[in-house]
């Protein structure tokens, strides 16, 4: 069985390239980027099974919202997780409303922090 | 015609003058009246005396001697009539004055008889004098003793009285005196002592003292007694008057026309000539009076201080009459009594610092509502009170706001019912601008309470944002230390040695440990700064702890704890219903850690809510926990300080707490004995009237 592909995206580098580690350590195969136009190309290209997006990205040309809409346009049954700072209730539902699957609140307790793991293993 | 016929002429004209004057100015008082009936048998007396002086017949003469003498009789009774009305004695003095004029009465009947003397006959060459009887001798002493009772009474009065009252009687005493040695001075040539009663003319003078008391202090409560009317009857009196004496004296009586002629062709330019000299003296204080006020209503208008209110109407007072102190006494609720605020005092100062509510000083100050005098205040309980001290209250919507106390007039003068009525219309001007001033303060901490909840928002805002930029680092942290920690212990942990592997494994949990601290302080920060000033409702109190037991009960009954609940139903409050509802949820949570946690075989919460007064209402959260050390009672609504194992919590609960009960324009506290003795949380909330409901 070939290796689990994973998205990370996230516009802080530190915490994109920490993740890939940690989830490379699980023996997945894991696409780290801090650009959403990227992660979007990133996509396309290798149609990986997990995408953990950011919503807040700053220096992309758009949010994580838009590249989970761009996302679902084109696969429904894609593992999208959102791994983001705390939000308001209206991006939550915006969020959910798309289709994610799941929603993690930076920084995340040891419990959360398991509960991704399990996602991309 | 003889002097003596004259000046009997002269005192009928200016007593009934004066007599119909004071009656027109106030027909139905009986002061007034009085007056009238006084003056009125003065003038029969004088009308009488006129004649007779005249008549060269013995019987026409004895005809208008009787009419004089029924003059006499009725002078002396209606004097006592009106100092008794004078005085305000009239009602008790009633049937003693009833007997007074029976006894009069039959004196007129013994003249009318001619049983006081039995016959008159020229002497001396002033007219006919009569031969006084036994009858007449007593009732010569009844007359004296009529006098004398009523200068008695006058005397009483002028004890009794203070102000401007005291000064009307004195004036009055003194204008009678003269009057009745005036008249007394006919009495010699009865006995046949050569003693021509020159001084008659005296019951002129009496009116002119009467008079002047009217213009001066309001006798018979007559104001503006000097008008242009006044003025004009003066000047004509006298265009008049003149020629006619001259006339009279010389008996040239064509130069007297000429004279006259002469005069009444002035009198228009001296008319007008007095007027104006007249209403300058007479206006000029009440001009300054008008100035002061006018500046002084300017002036309040601005001020929007109390104190600096009070600062400037003190001025002013001083300025118009400066009196010896100036005391202003304001309300204070708490202490149920008025305070001495603003003062110009010297060491004479009679007063103190506090004036009780319940003092006769201010009931009666609430019953008469206008500026009074000290002394008419029954039990004052200050003998040595000068009498011209003036209080003058302000009320505001009918309650007795503040007073003033004007000590006496430096100069020595006696406050005047000008001043009175200045202090009457200040009042009112001062009772209004203190409303404003109220309005202001009130306005200022409505201002600065939504400065506070402004600023509170911005902190709120920015507390919410530092917190969410202190996320992504400390989580970019989290995830590095987690590939650290994996790189080392499952790539490197072949080359490190034995003994540092437990060492290290500890600093990077520790790292860990604290970074999970650190990411659940920036939660609770979070927490604290979400909005606390959300939409505000008016709502029923039993609404929120409708919801609020739905969430706490279980968890109470889930702990085995007696709960017990008393709560006064249909409180209205404005606020907002999550916001309040997370309050007490937060207070009955800790409360139920306090218990939980002290080992003790009852566990006991106490919720109380109930009215407090009619515009507030207090809650009590009741426990018998661990309670609080006394040193921490004050600090436990700040941020950041708990009773609780510290990495337990955060510390941030009660401070949320605080601010949502201060939103809403509440208060909290809270009382311990201290440690292991319970705690019991007040929170202090205002209750929405239902009228104000919008």
């Amino acid at each position: 069985m070939s290796k689990k592909k994973i998205l990370i995206v996230d516009d802080e580098e530190d915490i994109s390239y920490s993740l890939k580690e940690i989830i490379e350590s699980q023996g997945c195969e894991v696409f780290a980027t801090v650009k959403n136009e990227e992660a979007w190309e990133i996509f396309n290209k290798e149609r990986p099974q997990v995408c953990l997006l950011d919503i807040h990205m700053p220096f992309s040309e758009f949010d994580g919202i838009e590249l989970l809409r761009r996302i679902r346009s084109v696969d429904k049954n894609v593992i999208c997780l959102f791994l983001t700072r705390i939000e308001d209730d209206e991006t939550k539902e915006t969020a959910k409303a798309l289709g994610v699957n799941d929603y993690f609140e930076k920084p995340l307790d040891g419990d959360a922090f398991d509960k991704l793991i399990e996602y991309v293993s | 015609m003889t002097y003596l016929g004259f000046s009997g002429l002269i005192n009928f004209i200016t007593c009934i003058f004066l007599g119909i004057f004071v009656l027109l100015r106030n027909p139905r008082g009986v002061k007034n009246r009085t007056y009238f009936f006084l003056n009125s048998s003065v003038a029969l007396y004088s009308i009488g005396y006129y004649i007779w002086q005249l008549c060269s017949d013995e019987n026409y003469a004895l005809l208008w001697f009787k009419v004089l003498v029924i003059g006499i009789i009725l002078i002396n009774v209606t004097y006592l009539h009106f100092v008794f009305a004078f005085i305000g004695i009239l009602k008790k003095k009633r049937i003693e004055l009833g007997v007074y004029y029976f006894i009069n009465f039959i004196f007129i009947l013994l003249n009318i008889r001619s049983l006081l003397y039995s016959s008159i006959e020229p002497r001396y060459s002033l007219g006919f004098w009569p031969n006084p009887t036994l009858f007449f001798n007593i009732y010569l002493i009844f007359w004296f003793w009529q006098c004398l009772y009523g200068f008695m009474w006058l005397i009483k009065g002028l004890k009794l009285f203070s102000g401007i009252k005291r000064e009307q009687i004195k004036y009055f005493t003194f204008a009678a005196i003269i009057g009745f040695v005036g008249g007394a001075t006919n009495w010699p040539m009865w006995y046949r002592i050569y003693f021509p009663p020159y001084l008659n003319i005296l019951i002129s003078v009496y009116i002119g003292l009467v008079a002047y008391a009217i213009v001066k202090y309001r006798l018979m409560d007559i104001t503006v007694a000097v008008t242009r009317a006044g003025i004009f009857i003066v000047v004509y009196t006298v265009v008049l008057g003149l020629p006619f004496l001259f006339g009279f004296k010389t008996g040239l009586w064509i130069l007297a026309m000429v004279f006259m002629a002469v005069l009444a062709t002035m009198a228009p330019f001296m008319y007008n000539h007095f007027r104006h000299r007249a209403e300058n003296i007479l206006l000029e204080k009440q001009k300054k009076y008008q100035k002061a006020l006018r500046e002084l209503a300017n002036e309040m208008s601005q001020i929007k201080v109390l104190d600096e209110l009070l600062k400037s109407v003190v001025e002013k007072v001083e300025e118009i009459v400066n009196p010896q102190y100036i005391g202003i006494y304001i309300y204070s609720k708490g202490e149920n009594a008025y305070n001495l605020k603003n003062i110009k005092v010297n060491e004479k100062y009679p007063f103190g610092i506090q004036i009780l509510k319940d003092s006769s000083m201010v009931s009666t100050l609430y019953h008469i509502k206008k500026p009074i005098f000290i002394d008419i205040i029954k039990d004052l309980n200050m003998p040595n009170i000068q009498r011209d001290v003036l209080l003058v209250p302000q009320f505001v919507e009918g309650s007795l706001f503040s007073f003033m106390i004007l000590g006496p007039k430096v100069n020595g003068m006696l406050y005047s019912e000008e001043d009175i009525a200045v202090f009457d219309i200040l009042t009112n001007q001062v009772a209004l601008a203190i409303e404003h001033c109220l309005y202001w303060e009130e306005e200022k901490v409505r201002l600065a309470r939504d400065e506070q909840i402004r600023r509170q928002r911005s902190m709120d805002h920015f507390s919410a944002s530092m917190a969410h930029e202190i996320d992504n680092p400390i989580f970019a942290v989290q995830c590095t230390v987690r590939s650290l920690k994996k790189t080392l212990f499952e790539e490197f942990q072949s080359i490190i040695p034995e003994d540092k592997v437990g060492y290290l494994e500890n600093k990077v949990n520790s790292i860990s440990k604290n970074l999970m601290r650190i990411s659940k302080m920036i939660k609770a920060v979070r927490e604290f700064s979400k909005q606390t000033t959300g939409e505000f409702e008016v709502i029923l109190m039993d609404q929120i702890v409708e919801t609020y037991l739905s969430i706490i009960e279980p968890q109470i009954k889930f702990d085995s704890i007696i709960f017990n609940k008393d709560i006064e139903p249909n409180i209205l409050i404005r606020g907002n219903k999550i916001h309040l509802e997370e309050a007490l949820i937060n207070l009955t949570t800790n409360a139920i850690h306090a218990v939980k946690y002290n080992n003790k075989a009852n566990k006991k919460i106490d919720l109380k809510i109930f009215r407090n007064g009619s515009d507030k209402f207090l809650i009590k959260i009741i426990d018998n926990g661990y309670g609080i050390k006394k040193d921490l009672l004050n600090d436990i609504f700040l941020d950041f300080v708990t009773t609780k194992a510290s990495t337990e919590v955060t510390g941030m609960g009660l401070a949320r707490v605080r601010k949502i009960v201060e939103n809403h324009g509440g208060r909290i506290w809270v009382e311990s004995e201290g440690e292991n003795k319970g705690a019991t949380f007040i929170l202090e909330m205002p209750i929405m009237k239902k009228d104000n409901k919008k």
